[in-house]
């Protein structure tokens, strides 16, 4: 349920919004490239910040998705797509980051409580939008990942993971490699090889994909 | 931006931006026989029992055939659902946008400019066709890349639809053929131009009249591109119907772009049996290209985004959000088709997979029984529908669009082989 706050969060994103439309871009691509529509300019900025996260800037994705939606902490974005994505992709940077980031002054990442309460509410973001994106298996990697990172729900995120990659369905390498990283810890290193193999093949940077080994090294 | 845009699929929509350049097989040697007597190979097949035109008009509805067609008895849809009248908008320079943003699109908006009216058309072509050809869509537009798509629907369904697309239709006069002239037709075929827009696959082929321009390459790209090939009248058009329209398209059909011709009855009904008894050479199916073998390259995900993903496939498979609009029929549905929940727009949303029949994810790598990824047999599907070969189990795909080329079906090919890396 919207709280009075959550109200009050869509009408200043509404007007900001409605303040954007005069200037908007002169460079929007309806066909042969990206779509990038016209009105409103979050959309094409939220599409850069996605794909500055693919290309492995992370802190600079997150930044710029806090920039573009301030109040993107406390939404809730319902059914809302473009907030969805917009939460989903900073809940990942904070994800990979360990909760390292410094968002703003009053959101930082620096202390162990600090990084522990972003990679909190990281999870907590992704379960929300799992609630409205069932059955979606990117959503679900994501939160595979996520929880990966969180003490006593790591054979939950195993598991969850486990299942992505039994189906041909993980989303990311960043998904195997978390998936490599829990197998390596219950002592399945078949199961582990096979998380890393298929990440190295995947990611752009294969530093992403670095898991123990048994001799105690990196893969 | 409106919806309409990516949906280029479509029934609509997908959208290679470019145009067909597949070779076709050559015609075979049209007959240079034309005979008046050859009546029974042209007999249409009797039209087929009457479907429920009520039921016909909720599947109209349902199938959402006003999204690319006039004439259905439905209201024109809003402009974000309108696919055709969006992309004339964009090319008449009337759709509201920047000049900037307006050339950039005119330059790569190629398809779904043009779709048949179907004002009257029970006036015009036979149930029997209707309910066939929306069961078994083919290509009668050969100056038109974009075809009618493969729907999800049944024969009742399409016996219904076609109930429901004739049923206000008044039928033409009949028209006994005998002793109209094959030969005669055929000269006044040739004289009166009508070779500047239809071709006549099959039958010898028609020259121009002294001081007619071809058009081919030239203007008049509407009239050309609806201007059905006319081997295929006798499947969709009785004599009398036929008839009719020689004599006046327009009060048939409004807004047809066939003009008036001036034809005595006589000549009419020559023409009529030219078009419905002439001798045709076997139909030439298109050649299906071989596959190529992946490369020994390696082929990366912006690539492949760039030449097949990003080029064709997301204006039917994209994120609502995305797409300012609904997701796609590939997507969200539409068009009658069920929701698959496929992105094919971003890494991540192409791994996800789609939704099968059982509500399922299921990966779109995952092998079909002869061991080829899913994704790369419904493209190459495409081309076996495009010769006649359509798959029981996979829709081609793009979606009524011309077939990837070959180069682009080995890219993803190679990258699915490869890993399909980042």
């Amino acid at each position: 349920m919207l709280t009075i706050k959550g109200l009050a969060v869509r009408f200043a994103l509404g007007l900001a919004a409605l303040a954007a439309i005069p200037a908007v871009s002169n460079d929007a691509a309806a066909c042969g490239d990206v779509f990038i529509p016209e009105i409103d300019h979050r959309i094409q900025g939220l599409a850069s910040a996605e794909k500055t996260m693919r290309d492995g800037k992370i802190v600079a994705s997150a930044q710029s998705i806090v920039r573009m939606f301030p109040e993107i902490r406390s939404i809730n974005p319902g059914k809302d797509g473009m907030l969805q994505r917009a939460q989903r992709t900073l809940a990942v940077a904070l994800v990979r980051t360990d909760g390292g980031i410094d968002l703003d002054p009053t959101w930082r990442g620096k202390t162990t409580e600090q990084r522990a309460k972003n990679v909190a509410w990281a999870v907590a973001a992704l379960e929300r939008l799992r609630e409205q994106r069932k059955n979606d298996p990117s959503v679900d990697t994501d939160l595979g990942e996520a929880l990966a990172k969180v003490e006593g729900r790591k054979d939950e995120a195993r598991s969850l993971l486990q299942g992505l990659a039994d189906r041909d369905l993980m989303a990311s390498p960043q998904g195997y490699a978390a998936l490599g990283r829990l197998q390596h810890e219950a002592g399945n290193t078949t199961a582990r090889d096979a998380a890393v193999q298929r990440c190295n093949t995947m990611a752009k940077d294969s530093s992403v994909c670095q898991v123990p080994t048994n001799s105690g090294g990196q893969s | 931006m409106p919806r309409a845009l990516v949906l280029v699929s479509l029934v609509l929509l997908l959208l290679g931006c470019r145009k067909d350049e597949r070779a076709e097989a050559p015609p075979a040697a049209p007959s240079a026989r034309s005979s008046s007597t050859t009546l029974a190979a042209s007999a249409p097949s009797p039209e087929p029992p009457l479907g429920d035109a009520e039921k016909g008009k909720t599947l109209v509805a349902k199938f959402q055939c006003n999204r690319c067609h006039e004439g259905t008895g439905f209201e024109k849809p809003a402009l974000d659902q309108d696919c055709v009248r969006c992309h004339q908008e964009i090319h008449a320079g009337t759709y509201q946008a920047s000049a900037t943003s307006l050339a950039k699109w005119q330059k790569s908006i190629v398809h779904f400019r043009e779709t048949p009216s179907l004002a009257n058309i029970g006036g015009r072509l036979r149930r029997g066709f209707l309910e066939k050809f929306l069961l078994e869509p083919h290509d009668v537009r050969p100056h038109l890349d974009t075809t009618m798509p493969r729907l999800a629907i049944t024969p009742e369904e399409a016996r219904d639809v076609a109930a429901w697309l004739t049923s206000s239709a008044t039928p033409a006069p009949a028209v006994a053929l005998e002793g109209a002239s094959v030969e005669k037709g055929s000269a006044l075929f040739e004289a009166k131009g009508c070779r500047q827009c239809h071709e006549y696959t099959g039958a010898p082929r028609a020259a121009l009249p002294a001081g007619v321009a071809d058009l081919e390459g030239k203007g008049e790209r509407m009239a050309r591109a609806l201007a059905p090939d006319l081997r295929y009248v006798r499947e969709r058009m009785a004599p009398g119907e036929l008839v009719r329209w020689l004599d006046d398209p327009k009060a048939q059909k409004p807004d047809t772009l066939m003009p008036k011709t001036p034809l005595t009855p006589d000549e009419q009904r020559d023409l009529s049996a030219f078009l419905l008894r002439a001798d045709l050479a076997p139909k030439v199916a298109k050649i299906i290209p071989p596959r190529l073998p992946v490369l020994d390259r390696k082929v990366t995900y912006d690539e492949v985004s760039r030449r097949v993903f990003r080029n064709t496939c997301w204006h039917c498979h994209a994120e609502p959000d995305y797409a300012i609009g609904d997701g796609g029929p590939g997507n969200t549905g539409g068009f009658g088709y069920r929701p698959r929940g496929l992105n094919l727009a971003e890494y991540e949303g192409i791994q996800a997979g789609y939704v099968d029949d059982k509500g399922e994810r299921r990966s779109i790598f995952s092998p079909m029984p002869d061991g080829t990824p899913r994704l790369v047999y419904a493209m190459l599907a495409r081309y076996r529908e495009e010769a006649g070969q359509t798959d029981p189990v996979v829709r081609g795909m793009p979606l009524a669009l011309p077939p990837v080329t070959p180069e682009d079906i080995q890219l993803v090919e190679t990258w699915i082989a490869q890993g399909r890396p980042q």
